[in-house]
């Protein structure tokens, strides 16, 4: 048995070479989700749980009640911003691409298939012990479940949360009781976003054994061959068609990449232990105030 | 002219010590004339009491010769100027001083209705009497406007607070400032609170806070709280109330909270809450009640909706929280009320479908697709882990650059 050290990033191991599989826009929209996403979860909890003992001290920290609103709202319309900019990114990359129709329907699309229910059902059979574990491609249902889980958490939260912000207005029209609709769908749906990211994003992609404790892709935006190989099975044959491509961090998907810098790997090892070392802190909160 | 015994004694004093009457200041002896002796003086009990070296030696004490010692600026700084040792002291007019002496004055002989007030009093009654001088001091007695300045307060209180050391007022709560004890619990018919005669006792409460906050006391009467009549005809028979409501059910006493006080807000929804219990916690359920928790003074608490001494229920027309009052009842807050607005529910109870459906509804749906989430995914989730745990104790090792057949387990590159 080898005792070659197993770097703590579990993209960075196994063989080379290393690949691009998240771009800078990729990048960067994830780390502004995930700072809006903190923010507005630890201002928004003392609220929801005000009865709970961390309530005081976390509005404390922020400065108030009040002040915990107002960067609750500011980081609302951050979150909006920045999910326009996606929007736009997306709408520009479907309209510029010339396989609009592999865009949509291909093996490394992003957008909801059949396979990815088909996948699902072969995962459970695999938990059971029967079948192969299913082979995914660039995105498997595991990475749409994270993103269109979003998208469905930004509609439900972000239109409840926008008919709180401004209840004057909208109560021009909409009876009062929509505002007691509107919070418990907030609180709810927020709740459900921290359980399922803080739980069930955390384990899939950093604490289950095969890849504790970190995977620092969508820090670093690249992994090894022997990353996609194992967790992405599906574009083995693309990987090494593309493995003599030109090297940019311009980042086309499934182009051979440097290895990440040392210093690039501090970053992305220290942002994924402090985010789910607060994401998982926040779940205790959560426990804490439903279990007293 | 009905004077007391005051005058007789003196007189014999007097000639007994060879006093001229005319060292007593002479705008005094005006101003006292028209009930007292013109030649009424302290000048000979002067002469030995305001002397600590000539006490303590017939004494033979200094302790004993302290007590004795009476300065003549001290009564004559008191409201009882003017007034000769011998109107108090009396038996005491001979020298040597007659042992025990026999003594018939007592304040009583002049303030008669005072001292039947006090007969009544707690004071009175206790195992060891707290009599006249133990609040009002001896020769620097202090008259009652004085005692009822603000400046004059501090010292007023101070007895009261020798004995009653706990019921002291904190610097920073109401009526810890100019405000007398006996402002409250009464100057001489002082009874505890829980007497019928006492005046914090029900039916007389609402008179004596009233009388500095006349105008609380007035709304107070059209409170369903305040008029027991209404109460009665609103419960109907109901619930029979466990006690009757007075202003210190909610503001309390000594520990009261003012309203520039950060705790106010939170303070007055605990004491309604102390019997309104159900709305108190579904008041807690609403954005209100939960950001006042957090420390808010700007959301609403209880008073902001149902008033502070006008609350009456929502039946009644000229309720705060009637329905036609509603829309100006939260434009107090929210500028931009409109009939659809005030159909919001302060106090939602998720559990309570007759009250509110879509709440309810609401509430079941999120949490069942809570449950759902954490079921599914969350099974999702321990499943994997078992998988790869069942597998690793068959020797199948999961990684990143590890093979899969058992044979090669556990090789790094």
């Amino acid at each position: 048995m080898s005792t070659t050290k197993v770097p703590l990033d579990s993209a960075q191991r196994g063989r080379g070479p290393y690949v691009w599989r998240f771009n800078l826009m990729h990048r960067w929209t994830h780390f502004f989700a995930m700072l809006s996403f903190y923010v507005l979860i630890l201002t928004g909890l003392p609220l929801r749980f005000a009865c709970a003992p961390f309530a005081e001290p976390l509005i404390r920290f922020w400065g108030g009640v009040e002040q915990a609103g107002l960067i609750h709202r500011w980081m609302a319309g951050f979150m909006v911003a920045y999910t326009l900019v996606h929007i736009v990114y997306i709408a520009a990359r479907f309209i510029r691409s010339r396989e609009k129709k592999r865009w949509l329907w291909g093996s490394d699309t992003m957008v909801p298939h059949p396979q990815d229910a088909k996948d699902f059902v072969a995962m459970w059979k695999w938990f059971f012990g029967r079948g192969e574990r299913p082979r995914f491609g660039r995105y498997g249902y595991l990475e749409k479940m994270d993103y269109f889980g979003e998208v469905w958490g930004f509609i439900v939260i972000g239109g409840s949360g926008f008919v709180l912000w401004f209840p004057e207005f909208f109560g021009q029209w909409l009876p009062g009781w929509w505002f007691n609709v509107a919070t418990v769908f907030h609180g709810y749906e927020a709740m459900i976003a921290a359980a399922f990211l803080f739980t069930i994003h955390f384990f899939n992609v950093h604490l289950r054994p095969d890849k504790f404790p970190l995977d620092a892709v969508m820090f670093t935006g690249r992994a090894t061959m022997d990353y996609m190989v194992e967790e992405h099975p599906e574009m083995e044959e693309v990987l090494r068609r593309n493995a003599d491509g030109p090297v940019s961090e311009r980042a086309i998907h499934d182009l051979p990449a440097p290895p990440p810098s040392r210093r690039m790997t501090l970053v992305g090892t220290v942002l994924g232990f402090v985010t789910w070392g607060i994401g998982l802190t926040t779940i205790g909160m959560i426990l804490w105030a439903v279990l007293c | 002219m009905s004077v007391p015994r005051r005058g007789t004694l003196p007189w014999r004093a007097i000639l007994a010590l060879m006093v001229p009457a005319v060292m007593a200041p002479a705008e005094l002896v005006a101003r006292q004339a028209p009930v007292r002796p013109p030649a009424a003086s302290s000048a000979g009990c002067e002469r030995c009491h305001g002397e600590l070296e000539l006490l303590r030696q017939q004494s033979g004490n200094l302790t004993r010769a302290q007590n004795l010692l009476v300065p003549e600026h001290v009564v004559a700084g008191s409201a009882h100027a003017g007034m000769a040792c011998a109107e108090c002291h009396t038996g005491y007019s001979r020298y040597p001083h007659p042992e025990p002496a026999t003594r018939t004055a007592t304040c009583a002989s002049c303030h008669q209705p005072a001292d039947t007030l006090w007969q009544r009093s707690m004071h009175a009654s206790a195992d060891d009497p707290v009599t006249c001088v133990q609040c009002h001091g001896s020769h620097d007695i202090r008259s009652a406007a004085e005692l009822a300045a603000p400046e004059g307060v501090h010292g007023a209180n101070a007895p009261c607070a020798s004995c009653h050391q706990s019921s002291r007022i904190e610097a920073h709560r109401p009526h810890a400032e100019g405000v007398m004890c006996a402002s409250c619990h009464a100057p001489h018919d002082t009874r505890a609170v829980d007497d019928r005669e006492s005046w914090l006792a029900p039916g007389r409460q609402q008179q004596t806070c009233g009388t500095c906050h006349d105008s609380v006391a007035v709304r107070w009467r059209t409170d369903i709280h305040g008029d027991a009549r209404l109460r009665e005809a609103h419960l109907a028979g109901r619930q029979p109330l466990a006690d009757v409501i007075v202003c210190t059910s909610c503001h309390t006493g000594h520990r009261m909270v003012g309203r520039d006080d950060p705790a106010f807000m939170l303070e007055s929804v605990e004491r309604c809450a102390t019997c309104h219990e159900k709305a108190s916690s579904t008041f807690y359920n609403s954005y209100h009640g939960r950001a006042t928790a957090l420390g808010s003074r700007v959301s609403a608490t209880c008073a902001d909706c149902h008033g502070a001494h006008t609350v009456l229920p929502d039946t009644f027309p000229a309720s705060h929280v009637a329905e036609a009052n509603l829309v100006q009842t939260c434009a107090a807050c929210h500028p931009h009320a409109r009939p659809a607005f005030v159909k919001y529910d302060s106090h939602p109870d998720p559990f309570n479908r007759a009250r509110n459906p879509w709440i309810f509804y609401s509430f079941f749906l999120m949490n069942g697709l809570l449950v759902f989430v954490l079921v599914v995914f969350g099974g999702h989730t321990l499943l994997w882990w078992l998988r790869l745990w069942l597998d690793k104790r068959r020797g199948i090792i999961h990684g990143i650059g590890v093979h899969h057949d058992p044979g090669h387990a556990g090789d790094q590159p």
